[in-house]
């Protein structure tokens, strides 16, 4: 590249920094003598949001796959052992105040226990004066109580029926549709879901995913929809990363990734979903090897290795890398070497 | 085809929970029966009685709750005429249970082969280590578990596994009927799967009947041969699960039905608005009445009984006792 192009390519890149970029974390948790106890959460993720036009990026895994320690990670609360997080452009390690207080305004989170969440002493109000409080978002009462009532009705909820009242007194999905007024009340740029749904009942989950893409679609706001439940991810998002282990399994469109995985896990995954029709039922058996659910998994190459239908000896010898296999669509496995 | 023996009849069984603002009706005026060896469900949202029924069933309720009305015919007998003695001795050998949460209810300063072992002994008495140890390895791999999980803690084995060992829990004394409330509810879709695999295996080793309790209407399509609905206490359809899921004949099973996430079609979304009533001050007619998009004047006065509408397709539902008549 010459000099010339370089500068421009730089220039270019600092206007449009992505939203959100992670790069290269890697979190490791424990510690110990030779590696013993040590369990690597995540290894070497990369991932970029641009913000504009908003998306909704699922997350999607198991337990052990390493996403919740990903939202954790880029939501502050937790180091990563390796790699950065940047909020556009700048690394969160090295936020002057300013820079902090908007990355706290923008970025917000919603998170799976609608029940945990809330101080049960005080009516649900108060979540909503100490952001407003906070971030100073009205000048007095009457202006508090208005922007407050606006952010629900945006979810769907009448202020009549729910200002006042204690956490015990409100169902689990009121509970968590005014948790996601109160992240729109901050006008955010990206919202981060751990779970939104997991916890609701069937019934009320869709009218839940609706206001998430309502927000999305009305308010321009992006989200890393984070969720062991595919078919939910399915409904609502445009891309979808599927973590295994700590490592990215498989990555691109959700639409196409779901319908025809590629990677053995998440077909795995995929078809282990259970379809409410008699008619369709699970295809096969599936056996999980008491070593992998131990966690005293000791082998060098692809973690899938033991449960894989299509294992090779390459397989064994490294951790597969990632390899395109449509338009942005990747997997890690060497059926595509 | 052969009529096959009841296993557990329930006739319009009550629980309620007596609290200081008056009496909660969790299950009022349930009625079902299950077969010999029959994999039959029970669906509903948080909320609906299930759980409470699921308790009631084992003699479990504890105050403020308790069985206000009805009979449980366990083989023959109802149970709620038995006295205490006589239900500890029914309990794990005639009818096991896994509750919500079970793995999360082992005792974690204890080994899994002692707690095993401790079912054992309270209902056959003393035996030798050796024998119980061959025994209950045995059994472990019946859930395929390795022998080495005898000696080992709860902390040490993953969700699934804990889980397979409260089925082991379950079989010890291979008992006729299994009831499992929520039994993966906290665990990953392929886990699930495994551990559903292995109930089902084990049910059918056993030949026992299994009555699953979930809100989860696609593992119950894939494990059950009949269901039924449950919305605020009361049972609003029941029939073959086949005809409920293809022909819904009660309204909330058919908008519940729609509400599920499905892998055809994208941004298709159909929740049911508003919330189930109180069971404090339940309404006078149908539960549902406040939701229904086919609510009728009738529907607000009183609740339909269940009615055959089709062969073993029984309806709660005043759209379908019109058609009759």
């Amino acid at each position: 590249m010459s000099v010339q192009k370089e500068v421009q390519t730089n220039i270019l890149n600092q206007t449009q920094a992505p939203l959100l970029e992670v790069c290269n974390l890697t979190k490791v948790f424990g510690s110990g003598l030779l590696q013993r106890g040590q369990k690597v959460a995540l290894e070497n993720f990369y991932m970029s949001i641009q913000g504009s036009p908003p998306k909704i990026i699922s997350i999607a895994g198991e337990s052990g796959s390493g996403k919740t320690t990903l939202a954790r990670i880029i939501l502050g609360f937790l180091l990563p052992t390796q790699g950065e997080i940047r909020y556009q452009g700048k690394d969160l390690k090295m936020m002057d105040q300013k820079s902090w207080k908007i990355f706290r305004r923008e970025v917000q989170a919603v998170f799976q226990d609608p029940y945990e969440v809330y101080n049960p002493f005080y009516p649900i109000d108060r979540v909503f004066e100490i952001v407003i409080q906070k971030f100073h978002l009205a000048k007095n009462r009457q202006e508090s109580r208005r922007i407050t009532e606006e952010a629900l009705v945006v979810v769907g909820l009448r202020p009549d029926e729910i200002l006042g009242k204690y956490p015990h007194q409100l169902s689990g999905g009121q509970r968590q549709r005014i948790m996601l007024a109160r992240a729109f009340l901050l006008k955010p740029k990206l919202i981060i879901a751990d779970e939104p749904v997991s916890m609701i009942d069937a019934s009320m989950r869709a009218i839940i995913l609706k206001i998430i893409m309502d927000l999305k679609d009305n308010f321009g706001i992006s989200f890393l929809y984070i969720t062991h439940d595919l078919s939910t991810a399915f409904q609502i998002s445009d891309d979808i990363i599927v973590l295994y282990e700590g490592l990215v399994a498989e990555s691109g469109d959700a639409e196409i990734v779901i319908s025809s995985p590629k990677h053995p896990y998440v077909q795995l995954l995929v078809g282990s979903i259970p379809i409410p029709d008699p008619d369709q039922p699970w295809q096969g058996r599936v056996e999980l090897p008491p070593e992998e659910e131990l966690e005293k998994d000791t082998l060098r190459g692809c973690k899938f290795y033991r449960r894989c239908p299509y294992k090779m000896e390459i397989c064994l010898k490294n951790p597969p890398p990632l390899y395109n296999i449509g338009a942005d669509h990747l997997a890690a496995c060497y059926l595509y070497k | 085809m052969t009529e096959r023996k009841q296993i557990l009849e329930v006739k319009d069984l009550k629980v309620y929970y007596h609290t200081d603002r008056g009496s909660v009706r969790a299950v009022d005026g349930v009625s079902f029966n299950v077969q010999e060896g029959e994999n039959f469900g029970i669906i509903g949202e948080s909320g609906c009685g299930k759980s409470t029924m699921a308790m009631a069933l084992l003699r479990l309720v504890v105050s403020p709750g308790m069985i206000e009305g009805g009979q449980i015919f366990l083989n023959g007998t109802d149970i709620l005429t038995l006295d205490r003695e006589l239900i500890r001795k029914i309990r794990w050998s005639q009818i096991s249970f896994i509750p919500q949460g079970a793995m999360n209810s082992l005792n974690p300063v204890m080994r899994i082969g002692s707690q095993i072992a401790d079912v054992i002994t309270t209902h056959q008495g003393y035996q030798p280590e050796k024998v119980l140890r061959k025994r209950i390895q045995k059994l472990l791999s019946t859930v395929g578990l390795p022998h080495r999980v005898y000696r080992m803690y709860p902390h040490e084995l993953s969700g699934g596994m804990k889980q397979r060992v409260c089925i082991a829990m379950a079989i010890t004394l291979e008992p006729g009927i299994i009831i499992a409330d929520e039994p993966t509810s906290a665990l990953d879709v392929v886990v699930q799967r495994v551990v559903m695999q292995t109930l089902l295996d084990v049910q059918e080793r056993l030949g026992a009947a299994l009555v699953l309790i979930g809100h989860d209407m696609g593992i119950q399509a894939q494990v059950v041969n009949r269901q039924a609905v449950m919305y605020a206490g009361k049972i609003v359809e029941i029939g073959e699960v086949r005809a409920m899921y293809k022909n819904p004949l009660h309204p909330y099973t058919k908008l519940l039905i729609k509400s599920l996430p499905t892998l055809q079609l994208r941004h298709d979304f159909h929740g049911i608005p508003g919330l189930p009533p109180s069971l404090l001050d339940p309404p006078k007619g149908c539960a549902f009445s406040n939701r229904c998009p086919y609510v009728m004047e009738r529907c607000r006065e009183a609740m339909s009984k269940l009615v055959e509408i089709q062969p073993n397709h029984f309806v709660a539902c005043h759209l379908h006792s019109e058609v009759i008549r």
